[in-house]
C-alpha cells in the first residue's frame, strides 16, 4: 500500500559546493544518496534518511546539510508528528516498531535540575594541578566494620575491584555492537583501569586476554555461558533487567546473527536471539540468592557477584532484597539507559529516571543500615562528568556509560541500531560496515573521553574543597536542586538552591 | 696508427640496451672503465620521440633519453660518431673509426652487442632517387625535415607502427599522405582486425588515405631525379614528392660475424642468439666469444610466453635485456626469463595498445582457448574491414578527439592547419578491450581508447601467469588487482609480487 | 624503501584520498577550485580499488625493480637520488608504455594533459611530512613506511 509516512528528514545539498566526489553515496548505508550520470548531480531519496549525519560528517567540502523535516501540520500540542508517523507506521505494518538507543521523551532529566557547590571562604578548595586528587575507588562488599594492625587492614575482606576512575563501561552485547567496538571497550577499559561489560552475548575467545576488565553478564538467555567464561572474568553480573526494556529480554534481530556473534552466542546463524524476559530459575528472592551463591560456588569466592535491575517503581525494595539475597554489586540502569533493539513503547514508557531509583535505593539501604554490604552502579543517561559526579553524590560507588561510550566513537543516535545498517560501524555486522570502526581510532577516542571526564570530576573535586571521591559519595549536601518539586527534592534528598 | 683504449667494459651501440646495461653495471661496480662506442651524434636519445623532433614539438633536448650529464656521471668513456667496424674475438679488440677518420682498437674484458636494427630494404625499383628516406634514427628526421619546404604530397610505403608514425607526424605537418600497406590491414603484426580498423578510420578522419592489399613496385622520378611518384603493382600512380620506406627492420649483426647468428627460422630476421644471461651462444664461445654478450633489437633472446626463441624489438624489452647483460657482466648471476611482445601506440589521439597474442592461434583448441570482449556499447563490434565503421554505441561513427602534434590543443577544437573539421563526440571515443586466455590464464590483451587504462594490470597477470579463471570477468570491466585472489592480490598490495617475472637470480630488494 | 603501505580491513573506500590527492596536485590546492574551476581537472594518483567487501587506495609500489622506469621512452620517469621512483611530467609524451608496463595498473593516463599522472610521495615524507592521501584518510587506512620487498 502507498506509505502516507511523511520523511523525518531533508537533505539540503549546496550545489556551489558539491563536487561530485560521491564520498555521501558510498557512506550512508540507507542508500540515500545516488549519483547521475546523465544529469550529473548527485541525488538524494530523502524518505530514508535517518539523520545519522555520516554524510555531512564526511563530506569534503561541507556541502550537506541533514535538517528535520518540519512535517508541519496543523498545530496541536497533543497529537504530534512522531506519534502521527507511527500511527501510520503500524498501520501499514501491523507490527512492533523497534528502535535502538535510550528513552528521547522529554521526561525530566534529573541531573539537569542539580548544581553542585564550591567552596568559596571557610572551606577552600583545593587545586587538582597541584594536590593529589583520589578518584580511584573499590567495588565490592565492605566489611561492616574495619579491623587494622600496624597499619594493614586484618581480618576477612570480601573480593574487591579496584577502578582507576569511577566511570565504567556499561553491558553492551557482541551482536549489538560489533566486534572492534568491543575490542575498543575493552582495549580502553585496560588503559584506563577500569571494566567494561560483556553484555549477555557472550565472551569472544579474542578478548579473554582483557580478562581483568571484563564483567561478564549472566542474562535470561545464558548465552554463551560456560566454566572458563565465569571464571576467567573480573566480575560477574546478574542481568534481571535493562533500563531500556524492562521486564523483557533482550534482542538481537536476526539480520545481526552473524555466523561469529552465533558462534559466541551458542546459538543457530541468522535466527532472532530473543532473550526470555524472566530468567526462568528466578521466581522469588531466595532464587536470586541461590543463583547468586551458585556463582560464587562456582568462581571460589574470588569475585564480587552483581545483579543489575532496571530501575521500575519498587526499585528500593527490590534492591533490599538484593543485597540480603548475597549481591556485592547492585547495579541500577534507569528509563533513559540504552539498548540495541527494543519496542519503542517500552522504551519510552516503562521504568524511571536513574537518578530518582539511585537516590531512593542508596536512601533505603542506608535506613536499613546495610548500604555497606553493596556497591552501588548507576547506569542510564549519564552524559558528561557532571552528571557523573551528581551520580557519586547522590550515593552510587560508580557509573556505567554505554551511550556516551558510542558517541565518543561516533555515534549520532540516530536509533536505526537494530536495522544492521549502523553508517558508523559500530552496531552492524555487515562487514563492509563494520570496517569502518578502526578499533585503534575507537580506542583512542574513548580512552580520551574517560580521561576528559575523570580531569573534570577532580576540578570539581578540587572546587568543592574534597580530595576524594569517597568524600563525595552520598554527599547529598553538596547538592542542591532548582525547578524541582518538593516530592522530587525528598526523594533525591537534596534541598532547594538558596536553602 | 690506431689509437689504443683498453676498458673492462666495452659497449657498442648507445641506445636503450646499452642504457640498462650502463645503469645496471654502475650500481654493481662503479669504478671499472666502461667505454661506449657508438654511431650517434647525439646520446643517448629516444628513437620513439623522432617523429616528435620531426613535427617541432621537441628539440634536441626534448628527445633526449637521459640527462646531458648522464655519461660523464656514470664514467663512461664515450666514443660518438664512431663506428665499429671490426671485433676481433680472440684479441678481444674492437677495431672502430671516429667521425674524422680516427683509426681505434679499444680492448675489453667484456663486451656488450647493442647494436640494434636497421631499417629493412623492400623489393622496390628506384629507392635511391632523391627524397627517399627511412624513418627509424634523428638522422632520418633531420634529412626529412630538411627535405620538407619542396614536399606537398608523401608516400609511406609500410603500414606498420613506424610507417604509421611518419604518416601522422607528416600529415601533421600538413602535407597529404597515402600510406601503402601489403597485407589486408595496417599494424597487422600487432593488432587485431578491431583494433586495426579504428586506427584506420583516426587516419582516414584526418585526410590520410590509407591502402591495404596494395603493394609499391617502383619509386618514380623526375628529370632531376627527384622522386615524382609511386607506382603500384596493381597499376596506381600516386604522385608524391617524398617516400618514407618504413617496410620493417632488420636486427644489425655484421659485427658478430657469420659464426654468431643462429640460422634463423623460416621467414625470421636473423640476429644474435643468446642464452637466458644475455651471453652469445656458448657453442660459439671457442672462438673467443665468452665475454661477449648482446641485448635489444640485435639480439634473439627468449619469449617468455612461448619459451621460444624470437625477435621482439620493442622498448621495454631492449632495457630490460640490456639490464640483465649488465649484471651479468659485472658479475651478478641473473636470469632472463623472457620478454613480452608490448605495444603501446597513439594515433592522432587514439591510444592503442596490444601484448601477448592479439588473436587465437588457427586451430585452436575451444576447450582451451577463450576470448573476452568489452567495447563501448557493451557487445563486440563487428570486425573492421578497411573503410568500414565500427558500432560504437551512441557516439557519431567514430568519435575520435583529434590531437595530433603539433597544436594539438588546437585541433581537438577542430581547427588548426590542414585538418579537417573532424566531428567528436561528447567526450567518450572508442573504447575496446579484448582479453585472450587460455588454460585460465591471460595469454592476449588489445585494446583502444580508454580500454587502456590499468592494461598493465592484465600484462602483469600475463607474465606472472595468474590464474584468472575466477575473476576474468572482473578483470575485464575494470582491470585491477583487486579482483586477483585474496593471496595474490594481499602479496601485489605490498609489492612483493608482480614486477620481477622477467628475471631469475638474486633480487635486489629497496 | 619509502611506500604508502594499505590496511584492507579499515579502508572503507570512501574515496577521499582520490579527493584530496586531486587537490594536492591541483594548481589552487583548493578542493572547490581544483573540482570545479581548474580545466581541465586534476588527475588522482590514488584510486580505490573496490571488489566485494574489500576496498582498498592504491597507488605507485615503488617496485624494487620499476618496470616503469625500464619503459619510459623519454626518461621522464626515472630514479631520483633517494632511489624512489620520481616522475617530471615536463619530459612525458603520453606514450602509456608505462601504463601496459605496470603489473599493479598504478599508473593513471591524464589523457587532457597528454601524460601520465603517478603517485609522487607528495608531502615530503622523506623529511617528516606525509602525502595528502594519508594525511586525509579518515579510517587510518594509510601509511608511509621504510620497509624494503
Amino acid at each position: 500500500m502507498k506509505s502516507f509516512v511523511l520523511n523525518d528528514f531533508i537533505v539540503e545539498r549546496d550545489d556551489r559546493r558539491c563536487i561530485r566526489c560521491q564520498v555521501c553515496v558510498r557512506q550512508c548505508s540507507f542508500e540515500v544518496h545516488r549519483y547521475d550520470a546523465e544529469l550529473d548531480q548527485v541525488l538524494a531519496d530523502e524518505e530514508k534518511c535517518v539523520g545519522c549525519q555520516r554524510c555531512a560528517t564526511f563530506c569534503p567540502t561541507h556541502a550537506l546539510t541533514i535538517r528535520s523535516s518540519p512535517r508541519e501540520f496543523r498545530a496541536n500540542a497533543n497529537w504530534r508528528p512522531e506519534l502521527l508517523m507511527d500511527i501510520k507506521r503500524q498501520a501499514e505494518s501491523g507490527g512492533v516498531l523497534l528502535t535502538g538507543m535510550g528513552n528521547d521523551k522529554p521526561f525530566r532529566v534529573y541531573f539537569d535540575h542539580l548544581l553542585l557547590n564550591a567552596s568559596q571562604v571557610t572551606n577552600p578548595s583545593l587545586d587538582p594541578l597541584r594536590e593529589p586528587m583520589e578518584v580511584r575507588t573499590y567495588l565490592g562488599a565492605k566489611p561492616a566494620r574495619l579491623r587494622y594492625e600496624n597499619g594493614r587492614i586484618t581480618g576477612d575482606m570480601p573480593p574487591q575491584i579496584q577502578l582507576e576512575t569511577p566511570i565504567m563501561f556499561s553491558a553492551m552485547s557482541y551482536g549489538a555492537i560489533t566486534y572492534n567496538a568491543q575490542l575498543a571497550l575493552m582495549q580502553a577499559a585496560q588503559e584506563l583501569g577500569t571494566l567494561c561489560n560483556t553484555g549477555e552475548g557472550g565472551w569472544h575467545p579474542d578478548f579473554r586476554k582483557f580478562r581483568d576488565h571484563v564483567t561478564v553478564q549472566v542474562a535470561s538467555g545464558r548465552f554463551g555461558i560456560d566454566q572458563d567464561y565465569l571464571n576467567q572474568a573480573a566480575m560477574v553480573e546478574i542481568k534481571i533487567g535493562q533500563g531500556a526494556k524492562p521486564g523483557i529480554g533482550g534482542h538481537l534481530p536476526g539480520e545481526k546473527v552473524t555466523p561469529l556473534v552465533a558462534r559466541t552466542r551458542m546459538i543457530p546463524a541468522g535466527t532472532d536471539a530473543i532473550s526470555p524476559a524472566p530468567q526462568h530459575d528466578i521466581y522469588s528472592i531466595e532464587d536470586l540468592s541461590a543463583l547468586i551463591y551458585a556463582l560464587k560456588e562456582a568462581t571460589g569466592y574470588e569475585k564480587p557477584v552483581a545483579v543489575k535491575i532496571a530501575a521500575v517503581h519498587n526499585a528500593a525494595a527490590i534492591a533490599s532484597g538484593i543485597v540480603r539475597a548475597g549481591a556485592d554489586v547492585v547495579v541500577i540502569d534507569g528509563v533513559r539507559g540504552g539498548t540495541g533493539a527494543a519496542p519503542k513503547a517500552i522504551r519510552d514508557h516503562v521504568g524511571i529516571p536513574a537518578e530518582l531509583a539511585l537516590a531512593a535505593v542508596d536512601r533505603r539501604l542506608r535506613q536499613e543500615g546495610i548500604r555497606n554490604r553493596a556497591s552501588l552502579v548507576v547506569a542510564g543517561g549519564i552524559r558528561c562528568s557532571a552528571d557523573v559526579f551528581k551520580a557519586l553524590a547522590l550515593g552510587a560507588d560508580a557509573v556505567y556509560i554505554g551511550t556516551a561510550a558510542l558517541v565518543a566513537m561516533g555515534c549520532t543516535l540516530c536509533q536505526q541500531c537494530y536495522t544492521g545498517k549502523c553508517a558508523w560501524g559500530i552496531t552492524s555486522a555487515r562487514p563492509d560496515l563494520a570496517k569502518r570502526l578502526n578499533p585503534d581510532i575507537a580506542t583512542r577516542r574513548v580512552v580520551n573521553l574517560v580521561r576528559a571526564w575523570t580531569r573534570e570530576i577532580k576540578e570539581m573535586l578540587g572546587g568543592m574543597g574534597i580530595n576524594a571521591v569517597e568524600s563525595l559519595r552520598e554527599n547529598r549536601l553538596q547538592l542542591r536542586a532548582v525547578g524541582l518539586e518538593d516530592w522530587e527534592m525528598d526523594v533525591l534528598g537534596v534541598k532547594g538552591a538558596g536553602m | 696508427m690506431a689509437q689504443r683504449f683498453s676498458a673492462k667494459y666495452v659497449i657498442i651501440g648507445g641506445s636503450v640496451a646499452a642504457v640498462g646495461a650502463i645503469e645496471a653495471l654502475r650500481a654493481e661496480d662503479p669504478g671499472s672503465p666502461l667505454a661506449l662506442v657508438t654511431e650517434d651524434r647525439v646520446s643517448p636519445y629516444s628513437r620513439p620521440l623522432i617523429s616528435h623532433y620531426l613535427t617541432g614539438e621537441r628539440d634536441l633536448d626534448g628527445i633526449r633519453y637521459r640527462p646531458p650529464d648522464f655519461y660523464s656521471r656514470l664514467g663512461v668513456k664515450t666514443f660518438l660518431q664512431t663506428r665499429a667496424t671490426r671485433i676481433h674475438f680472440p684479441d678481444h679488440c674492437v677495431h672502430a673509426e671516429g667521425p674524422a677518420g680516427e683509426a681505434y682498437e679499444i680492448t675489453y674484458e667484456k663486451l656488450l652487442l647493442a647494436t640494434g636494427s636497421r631499417p629493412a630494404r623492400p623489393p622496390i625499383q628506384g629507392l635511391e632517387a632523391q627524397g627517399v628516406f627511412s624513418f627509424t634514427s634523428l638522422e632520418d628526421a633531420e634529412a626529412i625535415r630538411a627535405f620538407l619546404p619542396r614536399v606537398k604530397a608523401v608516400v609511406v610505403i609500410g603500414g606498420g607502427l613506424i610507417g604509421l608514425q611518419a604518416a601522422e607526424a607528416l600529415s601533421n605537418l600538413g602535407r597529404q599522405v597515402v600510406v601503402v600497406e601489403f597485407q589486408p590491414r595496417i599494424l597487422s603484426p600487432v593488432l587485431d582486425a578491431v583494433a586495426s580498423g579504428y586506427v584506420e578510420q583516426a587516419f582516414a578522419a584526418h585526410g590520410v588515405r590509407i591502402l591495404t592489399s596494395a603493394a609499391a613496385q617502383r619509386v618514380l622520378v623526375d628529370s632531376a631525379g627527384s622522386v615524382a611518384g609511386v607506382a603500384l603493382k596493381d597499376g596506381q600512380v600516386l604522385p608524391c614528392q617524398m617516400v618514407i620506406v618504413a617496410a620493417g627492420v632488420t636486427p644489425r649483426t655484421e659485427l658478430a660475424g657469420a659464426g654468431f647468428a643462429p640460422a634463423p627460422a623460416p621467414g625470421a630476421p636473423r640476429a644474435i642468439g643468446v642464452d637466458e644471461r644475455m651471453q652469445v651462444q656458448a657453442d660459439l664461445q671457442a672462438s673467443g666469444g665468452a665475454a661477449v654478450y648482446a641485448a635489444g633489437d640485435a639480439a634473439l633472446g627468449p619469449d617468455l610466453l612461448s619459451g621460444a626463441a624470437r625477435p621482439l624489438p620493442i622498448w621495454p624489452n631492449a632495457y630490460l635485456q640490456g639490464r640483465v647483460a649488465g649484471l651479468n657482466m659485472a658479475g651478478r648471476p641473473t636470469r632472463f626469463r623472457g620478454g613480452l611482445s608490448m605495444n603501446s601506440s597513439h594515433f592522432f589521439g587514439l591510444p592503442v595498445v596490444s601484448a601477448g597474442l592479439f588473436d587465437v592461434p588457427e586451430g585452436a583448441d575451444p576447450q582451451e582457448w577463450e576470448v573476452l570482449t568489452l567495447s563501448a556499447d557493451g557487445t563486440p563490434p563487428a570486425a573492421a574491414r578497411p573503410g568500414h565503421a565500427p558500432r560504437v554505441g551512441t557516439s557519431s561513427s567514430f568519435a575520435v578527439r583529434p590531437g595530433a602534434r603539433p597544436g594539438r590543443a588546437a585541433a581537438r577544437s577542430g581547427a588548426g592547419p590542414g585538418h579537417p573539421q573532424v566531428p567528436v563526440a561528447s567526450g567518450a571515443g572508442p573504447f575496446y578491450r579484448k582479453i585472450i586466455l587460455r588454460h585460465g590464464r591471460i595469454v592476449g590483451l588489445v585494446a583502444v581508447g580508454a580500454g587502456i587504462d590499468r592494461a598493465g594490470v592484465l600484462v602483469g597477470a600475463m607474465a606472472n601467469g595468474v590464474d584468472c579463471s575466477r575473476c576474468k570477468e572482473d578483470l575485464l570491466r575494470n582491470p585491477g588487482i583487486a579482483a586477483f585472489p585474496e593471496q595474490v592480490a594481499a602479496a601485489m598490495r605490498t609489492g612483493r609480487f608482480g614486477s620481477h617475472w622477467w628475471m631469475a637470480g638474486d633480487r635486489e630488494e629497496r | 624503501m619509502k611506500r604508502v603501505y594499505v590496511d584492507p580491513d579499515v579502508c572503507m573506500g570512501c574515496g577521499l584520498c582520490e579527493v584530496y590527492c586531486l587537490t594536492q596536485h591541483s594548481r589552487s590546492l583548493d578542493i572547490l577550485k581544483a573540482y570545479r574551476q581548474e580545466k581541465p581537472r586534476p588527475v588522482a594518483r590514488i584510486r580505490v580499488e573496490r571488489h566485494g567487501n574489500t576496498a582498498f587506495g592504491f597507488q605507485c609500489r615503488q617496485c624494487s625493480e620499476p618496470l616503469c622506469v625500464y619503459a619510459c621512452v623519454s626518461g621522464a620517469t626515472f630514479l631520483d637520488d633517494h632511489g624512489q621512483v620520481a616522475f617530471d611530467e615536463s619530459r612525458c609524451i603520453g606514450c602509456w608504455t608505462c601504463v601496459l608496463a605496470c603489473p599493479y595498473g598504478a599508473i593513471a593516463r591524464d589523457d587532457a594533459r597528454e601524460r601520465v599522472a603517478r603517485c609522487d610521495l607528495c608531502g615530503d615524507p622523506q623529511g617528516d611530512g606525509l602525502p595528502a592521501c594519508v594525511r586525509n584518510c579518515p579510517n587510518e587506512a594509510l601509511s608511509v613506511r621504510e620497509e624494503a620487498v
